[in-house]
């Protein structure tokens, strides 16, 4: 009887209830043009444009072909030509982009409204040395592993940004791939962001201006029987821009609900960030730098 | 140029020292005849003289009277005017008592315990009448003062069913609420359901929206200043009542001689898990809630007081299951711990002083054991982990009252504040390893320091026109983060009375905030934390205007009237959820900072004498927020401003002094988040465009609750008994507690889908009964 008044008041309490609310309640959404395009020293630019659709209405956003689009690119106001690969569907140039130039990049097509974006992407970082101790390190279960170590120099003078993976090389699939791996250092209490392919994001916030190290083990026995290169130590150098797109994204990611709606119940929506006006998406650099390990 | 200015400042107080000043000086304390509380802001004038003073927050004044036969009145809204033809030689110190005037069942009299409007030189003022919001009809007829509060013009209440304010776009954690003088850092129970205040033993409730006195200080959006009965004088009584959710007891009354010492206790508590006691049942657990008031007061001798108040509040939600193969437990508990130790002193008819000492704590912890058969070991394994956050003050106050002349008023002190402040700390261990634990976070709590010196000036520039000057400087000490600073904050207050019943008010006033609490977008849960100002996250600054206009109206109704403008800088917002991150994680890097803007109109119309009391209230309201790394550094609405409010409260006695009671709140709706589009991102998969935060206005809100209060007296030692049952939402109404976006698959198993807007409603039409008996 006790419980059954106790359930008859949350029962009370809890008849609340979720419904639909009618979509015409809503602002009318205008479909915009998406420009996405990393770009870095180490590829020509690939850079695809779609539209965006309605969230609440069937038809999915949809990559736009050239024959829709007016599209060009200026390297420091100087026009780039841009060619294009009907079967990804991207504008692509003959040329990498270089560190210290702006790049502007303009798009146009009928129904929506045009588009624009500036990118420009850092230098090559300095003082940068990479080391490996075979069996140097304990792992993550307590085991005798390798360790991987990277040393570089934080520029002074300017806000900087990093994104580092380390890689392991799969003979056997001919792949490489991301280990889990724990990043003891103050970085993990800076502003540091895991990224789903197994990279941390970082700013020079804790360092500015210093050197910095930062060592990976990964777990043990991944490559002991590799006869070619075991190991790829990935550093970026990244656009602030490109910071913000990375880690709005990964907060949009990183909601309870999976991501699906990049928000849940106890925070709120994110909105990702975008350069690129009257737009969405990102145009923005990356200087990337591969070093490997045999 | 400062000496100029320094001239000046001497100036205007010796012009104003001259005037008003007569030979000797009536002083004391002004109380309810029968409960012997303190009437807090209650008029003493000389009607001949055409000079007044007010009683202070502990009941005291004291008046410059002429050394000849003279009227003295003194009033107070609710009571009989007291009246003495006095020839005094000397000063006169006095206990005076006045008498509520004659209940007729049918009526109630003036509630509302406060300064009169039209005097009162402060802008942005409100007094609750304490009466009525014992008589409020919210959830489970249970009262509740914080409820009360958020159907006044200006203050909402954030989520349906949340206990926090918001007050002229302000943000929860920016309001300075005050116990006897100790601030709260939390006053909810049941993640907001409920406040912690009672107003079966709360004696005064005064609220600044603007205008504040120098000798407030710490927050930047409003002050929330409540004060619990001290005891009756002349006997014991109290209150028993028992609810469908808590069950409450309150006693007052003298202890020992009489006139020395009075005490005051009131309890709250949850009683369902009595039910379980004893219980078998291995799965489950039952909630409790509870707080206790305590405040003693003992009469020292003509001119010490001393009051000691303590409170003790606390949530507890244990979970536990249990079956052959493993058990697990958990328990959240959270709540504060307040305690105001006062001296009141009279060092001569002119020098009033109240030393304090005082220490409030907010603690929440989180603890969860679990044991398990490994079958790989054939042994019984265990885990826990336990969390904690929580922050603290000790405090020590010295507040002065210098009554220079009945023209002009000094109000100085100083206030000393430690802060102690975890904003995270846990620890796990198995029995793998029970001897390394796990730790994350801080384990100590840190450490921050406010000093603050300020001086009033309260000064009566003529028949009509009076102000208060005030100047209030803080230094701010963080030493982990190497964090300095002193602040200077000005503050104007003043009116100007056009007719008798009519008076014009404004006020500019600066405020600073250098501790904040991180919580999230979303609802708010107890495992938010509060963090200190640091380089990184800067103390915050309010700027207010204020203009405001107050009109006695004919058959006791008032009228007032107040437009502003708030500005407050260094507003924080967090990126991701505060009560999720890693304890070793640096919160400033979660924190954006930016400014919030403000600004409206606000109508209130309060009848507080007759059959029918209560008052209506229309709020015209405008908040956005800015960060620049938000929102693309767009502006954008706050997201618990509601553009148009309208508050109706009212109750309405008929015979045998039962009551008729309404709380009708309309509003337009808050702000929620939604997606309007979908696009592609960098790695191909389809995220949504949210195109701005707060960029939908939820539908129109509207709820009534409904209230009968049935009084009968026994014969019994005039024991009276009641009845009050309410009705929660009795309109039926569908407020949104959330609107969001959910994604639906289509259902071809193609991946593909659609995204539905969706809102999770409030609870309707819930009924509450409470049976009180009154002895």
């Amino acid at each position: 009887m006790k419980k059954s008044l106790l359930y008859l008041l949350v029962f009370f309490l809890l008849s609340g209830c979720e419904e639909e609310v009618p979509l015409d309640t809503l602002e009318p959404y205008t479909e915009k043009l998406v420009v996405n395009e990393f770009f870095n020293n180490q590829d020509v630019f690939s850079i695809q444009i779609s539209v965006s659709k309605n969230a609440y209405k069937t038809p999915e956003p949809v990559v736009l072909d050239s024959s829709k689009l007016k599209i060009s690119l200026l390297e420091n106001n100087t026009s780039i030509p841009l060619l294009y690969n009907a079967f990804d569907k991207v504008f692509y140039t003959n040329t990498k982009p270089s560190a210290g130039k702006l790049y502007t990049l303009s798009v146009s097509s009928s129904g929506y409204p045009s588009v624009k974006a500036n990118g420009s992407m850092p230098g090559l970082l300095t003082g940068k040395k990479v080391e490996y101790v075979e069996d140097g390190g304990i792992d993550m279960q307590g085991n005798t592993s390798d360790l991987l170590k990277i040393t570089f120099k934080d520029d002074p003078n300017t806000k900087d940004y990093y994104k580092l993976n380390f890689f392991y090389y799969s003979e056997l699939v001919d792949k490489l791939n991301a280990f889990d791996f724990e990043l003891k250092d103050i970085l993990s209490a800076v502003n540091t962001i895991k990224t789903r392919d197994g990279g941390f994001l970082f700013s020079d916030e804790s360092f500015n201006g210093q050197s910095k190290t930062l060592t990976a083990v990964p777990p043990f026995g991944l490559v002991k029987a590799n006869t070619t290169f075991k190991y790829l130590i990935r550093i970026e150098r990244l656009s602030e821009d490109y910071w913000k797109y990375n880690t709005t994204l990964e907060q949009y990611r990183g909601g309870l609900d999976g991501g699906v709606n990049g928000t849940n119940l106890f925070g709120g929506a994110v909105v990702v960030y975008t350069n690129v006006k009257n737009g969405l998406g990102i145009f923005a650099g990356a200087n990337i730098e591969n070093d490997t390990i045999r | 140029m400062k000496k100029t200015l320094l001239f000046m400042a001497f100036a205007i107080i010796f012009i104003f020292s001259a005037k008003g000043q007569y030979d000797y000086r009536i002083y004391g304390y002004l109380s309810d005849s029968k409960t012997g509380e303190p009437l807090i802001g209650a008029r003493i004038q000389l009607p001949d003289w055409q000079t007044e003073t007010y009683t202070n927050n502990f009941g005291y004044f004291s008046i410059s009277v002429p050394p000849q036969d003279f009227v003295i009145e003194y009033s107070f809204s609710g009571y009989q005017t007291g009246s003495d033809t006095v020839f005094i030689e000397s000063d006169l110190k006095v206990n005076r008592k006045l008498k509520r005037k004659q209940v007729d069942e049918d009526l109630i009299n003036d509630i509302k315990k406060s300064q009169s409007d039209i005097t009162n030189p402060v802008s942005g003022k409100v007094d609750m009448p304490t009466e009525l919001l014992k008589e409020l009809p919210y959830l489970l007829s249970e009262p509740d003062v914080i409820k009360g509060l958020q159907s006044l013009p200006g203050i909402t209440p954030g989520n349906e069913f949340g206990s926090n304010l918001y007050v002229r776009g302000g943000a929860a954690d920016q309001n300075l609420v005050l116990m006897d003088g100790v601030p709260v850092y939390n006053g909810t129970h049941i993640f907001g359901l409920f406040s912690i205040f009672q107003p079966g033993v709360t004696n005064s409730v005064q609220v600044y929206k603007a205008g504040f006195p120098a000798r407030y200080g710490g927050r930047v959006s409003s002050i929330i200043d409540i004060n619990t009965n001290e005891g009756s004088d002349e006997e014991h009584q109290g209150e028993a009542s028992i609810g469908l959710l808590m069950a409450k007891l309150s006693i007052e009354g003298p202890l020992g001689k009489k006139n020395k010492t009075t005490y005051s206790f009131g309890m709250r508590r949850t009683f369902w898990d009595v039910f379980t006691l004893g219980s078998t049942d291995e799965t489950g657990g039952i909630f409790v809630v509870s707080d206790y008031n305590l405040k003693l007061k003992h009469r020292l001798g003509k001119k010490d007081v001393l009051l000691f108040s303590i409170y003790a509040g606390r949530d507890k939600y244990p979970s536990n299951f249990t079956d052959s193969f493993s058990s697990f437990s958990t328990e959240i508990r959270y709540g504060n711990l307040a305690s105001n130790f006062r001296w009141t002193h009279i060092f001569n008819p002119k020098l009033f002083s109240n030393i304090s000492i005082t220490g409030t704590r907010y603690k929440v912890s989180y603890d969860y054991s679990e044991s398990f058969f490994d079958s790989a070991s054939s042994s019984s394994k265990t885990s826990t982990w336990s969390y904690k956050n929580g922050i603290g003050d000790l405090a020590v106050n010295a507040d002065f009252e210098y009554s220079m002349n009945n023209n002009q008023f000094f109000r100085f002190g100083l206030q000393g504040i430690n802060h102690f402040i975890n904003p995270g700390y846990s620890v796990s261990t198995t029995s793998d390893n029970p001897n390394a634990p796990e730790e994350s976070g801080r384990k100590l709590w840190a450490y921050s320091a406010e000093l603050a010196l300020y001086l009033e000036d309260e000064i009566k520039l003529s028949k009509k026109a009076k102000v208060n000057l005030g100047l209030r400087a803080v230094y701010f000490n963080n030493p982990d983060y190497q964090y300095k600073k002193i602040f200077y904050e000005p503050r104007v207050s003043g009116r100007y009375i056009l007719k008798p019943d009519l008076a014009l008010k404004a006020s500019y006033t600066r405020m600073h905030q250098n501790v904040y609490l991180l919580t999230n977008a979303g609802i708010g849960i107890p495992f938010n934390f509060w963090v200190p100002a640091t380089n990184k996250v800067p103390t915050q600054r309010s700027d207010q205007f204020n203009l405001g206009l107050s009109k006695e109206l004919k058959n006791n109704y008032q009228l007032s009237i107040d437009a502003y403008y708030k500005n407050i800088t260094n507003v924080l917002f967090a990126t991701e959820d505060p009560a999720f991150i890693d304890n070793d994680l640096d919160w400033q890097t979660i924190i954006e900072t930016g400014t919030s803007e403000g600004y409206g109109l606000e109508m209130l119309i309060q009848k507080n004498s007759g059959k029918i009391t209560g008052w209506f209230g229309y709020t015209l309201a405008y908040a956005n927020r800015k960060f620049e790394n938000l929102n693309l550094g767009r502006e954008f609405p706050f997201n618990y401003n509601r553009r148009h409010t309208f508050n109706l409260m009212l109750n309405y006695r008929f015979s045998g002094g039962n009551a008729l009671l309404m709380n009708l709140t309309m509003a337009s709706g808050r702000y929620f988040t939604v997606p309007g589009g979908k696009y592609l991102d960098i790695e191909g998969n389809t995220i949504l465009d949210y195109t701005s935060l707060n960029n939908y206005k939820g539908p129109f809100f509207r709820r009534l609750d409904l209230g009968l209060m049935l009084n009968r007296r026994r014969t019994y030692h005039e024991w009276e008994h009641k009845m009050f049952i309410t009705l929660y939402n009795a309109l039926l109404a569908r407020n949104p507690l959330n609107i969001y976006a959910d994604f639906v698959p289509s259902s071809n198993g193609s991946g593909l889908g659609s995204y539905k807007l969706k809102k999770t409603s409030v609870p309707m039409f819930i009924p509450g009964f409470t049976y009180i008996l009154k002895f």
